[in-house]
């Protein structure tokens, strides 16, 4: 369903992921596939990583207009393991001297010799993979009619030869090549509230019905990574995976948010979760019992207050069957005797905890009416001291129809989840970070989630 | 004939001197660049992916020596010379043979070719 997470602690090598529509056409045997975008949105990311995860690391050719390709080496390290992993040279190929000749060097070329270094190509070579990085220079170097003809005649070649041709342009305004060629895909980037989002709109794929047009991806480690969309009957039918809470004990619970964070959370601290509309809500438990903590629960319990619409049954089967939840009622309220506030209820919730086992660590998970019902400034105040004092992490909940300004107030950490084109993505406000596309992985027999930055 | 499989410029280098042939035949471009003369040959043909240079590279040293020669290319793969002119249309190309090829299909095509006679030595 979602991208598949890193691991948490072993570094390891990125993989490309790729959209599984994309995935799907570039399984055919022969396909020519054209790549637009400005400057700096992936295209070249994009290119090497097709190369990596599909292209046949013996039959391929990488002809690059823009930049040398050691300069390509040195921006992407990760190619030195596509090179590595080549199949062992064969006698003929040795002798061919086509392994040095991989990635070329055509930015001198006029248009004579880099067509010569194409159809070199197309005219001896089964199935070869060619990556064109990027025809712009050589489109300006000649009439318009003889370009398209010659590409015209190259889609003929390239079929003939079984080959993959893989072109990219940057003036993605221009669509002139785009009838001649069987997919087409355009690179997009903006900025949020000066946050990076990267897209890419599979515009034309022949053969391949296309379900999610307009995907997100990262950059991330300087390889293409798209996010998919998440299914929350997914997140329903897997049980969460078990770790120990006293090993992360101030943890956000994800290694990319401590780091966000300049490190784990101090016990006490107040977090804000704002969820926008259409976040579902097993979403919003799945990203909490990361950030709350599941698993060996005897020495912790969370004091809950029904939000967003999730209520007691549905945060324990998110926050594990073991872990104490306790329902938080204010009491007195309904005329059931002296009202009292959040605060004195609170506090006598957590007198109990305590009394039962001292070094208990609780959890507060709440709406924002916690704040809003606390009564006046002085109530507010002492709310927010035993949160300090005695909780060790309080999170609070809030929809983005609700009063938000009290919970950003008073929380040390502010969080956003939204949702992008069906791609959860979380952020922070408070501090502030870049968008983390959310990935889940089902491990253990369980469903983990990763945050993997956007950018 | 130029092709840097041994395997290939010796069969074929057989099979057309059994036919009344002459052939010169290399197996490395620059030697066979090297070893061109002017009027010497009636007809070469080049492979196109080769090590040391390719076959267009050869064609263009060839052609900056001798304007006349005619020049083939062999190829792996069906290619049709008016689809190749478009891409190259200053390329004076005057056939482009598909490998591998028979001996009695290469023989018919340089008879088709109604080559003009040359001093040849091998």
């Amino acid at each position: 369903m979602l991208r598949e997470p890193r691991g948490p602690e072993k570094k390891v090598s990125v993989h490309p992921v790729l959209p599984p529509e994309l995935l799907q056409f570039l399984n055919r045997r022969s396909y020519s596939l054209l790549i637009k975008g400005e400057a700096a949105t992936g295209k070249t990311i994009l290119a090497l990583s097709i190369l990596k995860e599909l292209g046949d690391v013996s039959n391929y050719l990488y002809l690059s207009t823009r930049v040398s390709p050691s300069q390509l080496f040195e921006n992407h390290p990760w190619l030195s393991e596509l090179v590595k992993a080549r199949k062992p040279e064969s006698g003929e190929d040795a002798k061919r001297g086509r392994i040095q000749d991989r990635f070329v060097d055509a930015r001198l070329d006029e248009p004579v010799p880099f067509f010569e270094r194409m159809t070199n190509e197309l005219m001896d070579v089964r199935s070869p993979t060619i990556v064109v990085d990027t025809w712009d220079p050589i489109g300006t170097m000649m009439e318009d009619d003889a370009l398209l003809s010659n590409t015209k005649v190259l889609q003929t070649w390239r079929e003939r030869a079984e080959a993959k041709l893989i072109v990219l342009i940057e003036d993605s305004a221009n669509n002139t090549f785009d009838s001649l060629f069987d997919g087409v895909v355009a690179m997009d980037r903006y900025y949020e509230e000066g946050r990076i989002v990267r897209m890419v709109h599979l515009s034309k794929l022949s053969g391949v019905k296309v379900n999610r047009p307009s995907p997100l991806f990262t950059l991330d480690e300087s390889v293409f990574q798209s996010f998919r969309t998440y299914r929350p009957l997914d997140i329903d039918a897997q049980k969460p995976a078990s770790w120990a809470w006293e090993r992360r004990a101030r943890s956000t619970g994800y290694r990319e948010l401590d780091a966000a964070f300049d490190g784990t959370l101090p016990s006490g601290t107040i977090m804000h979760l704002n969820v926008n509309s259409g976040v579902n809500s097993r979403m919003v438990l799945l990203l909490l019992s990361g950030i709350i903590g599941r698993g060996d629960s005897r020495s912790r319990a969370i004091l809950f207050r029904p939000f967003e619409g999730i209520g007691l049954e549905q945060a324990r089967g998110a926050f594990g069957e073991a872990t104490p939840i306790v329902r938080a009622r204010l009491r007195g309220k309904n005329g059931s005797g002296d009202a009292e506030t959040w605060a004195k209820t609170l506090k006598g919730m957590v007198k109990k905890q305590k009394e039962a086992r001292k070094e208990k660590r609780l959890v507060v998970a709440t709406g924002s009416e916690l704040l809003l019902d606390a009564g006046g400034e002085e109530e507010v105040e002492d709310l927010l001291e035993l949160m300090k004092s005695e909780i060790d992490l309080s999170v609070i909940v809030t929809g983005s129809g609700n009063q938000l300004e009290k919970a950003a107030r008073v929380a040390d950490v502010s969080l956003r989840l939204s949702d992008i084109n069906g791609t959860p993505l979380l952020e922070g406000e408070l501090p502030w970070t870049e968008y983390f596309g959310i990935t889940a992985k089902a491990r253990n027999g369980g469903l983990a989630l990763g945050l993997v930055p956007m950018v | 004939m130029v092709d840097d499989e041994p395997d290939i410029t010796s069969s074929l280098k057989i099979g057309l001197e059994r036919h009344g042939f002459q052939v010169d035949a290399f197996n490395d471009p620059r030697q066979a660049l090297a070893e061109f003369r002017v009027n010497r040959y009636g007809m070469v043909f080049l492979d196109i992916r080769m090590p040391q240079m390719n076959g267009f590279e050869l064609y263009r040293e060839l052609r900056s020596k001798d304007q006349d020669v005619p020049i083939a290319f062999l190829t792996a793969f069906d290619v049709y010379q008016n689809e190749f002119q478009k891409v190259f249309p200053d390329m004076k190309v005057d056939g482009l043979l598909r490998k591998p090829i028979g001996i009695g299909e290469l023989v018919a095509y340089i008879k088709s070719q109604k080559l003009p006679p040359k001093k040849t030595s091998s």
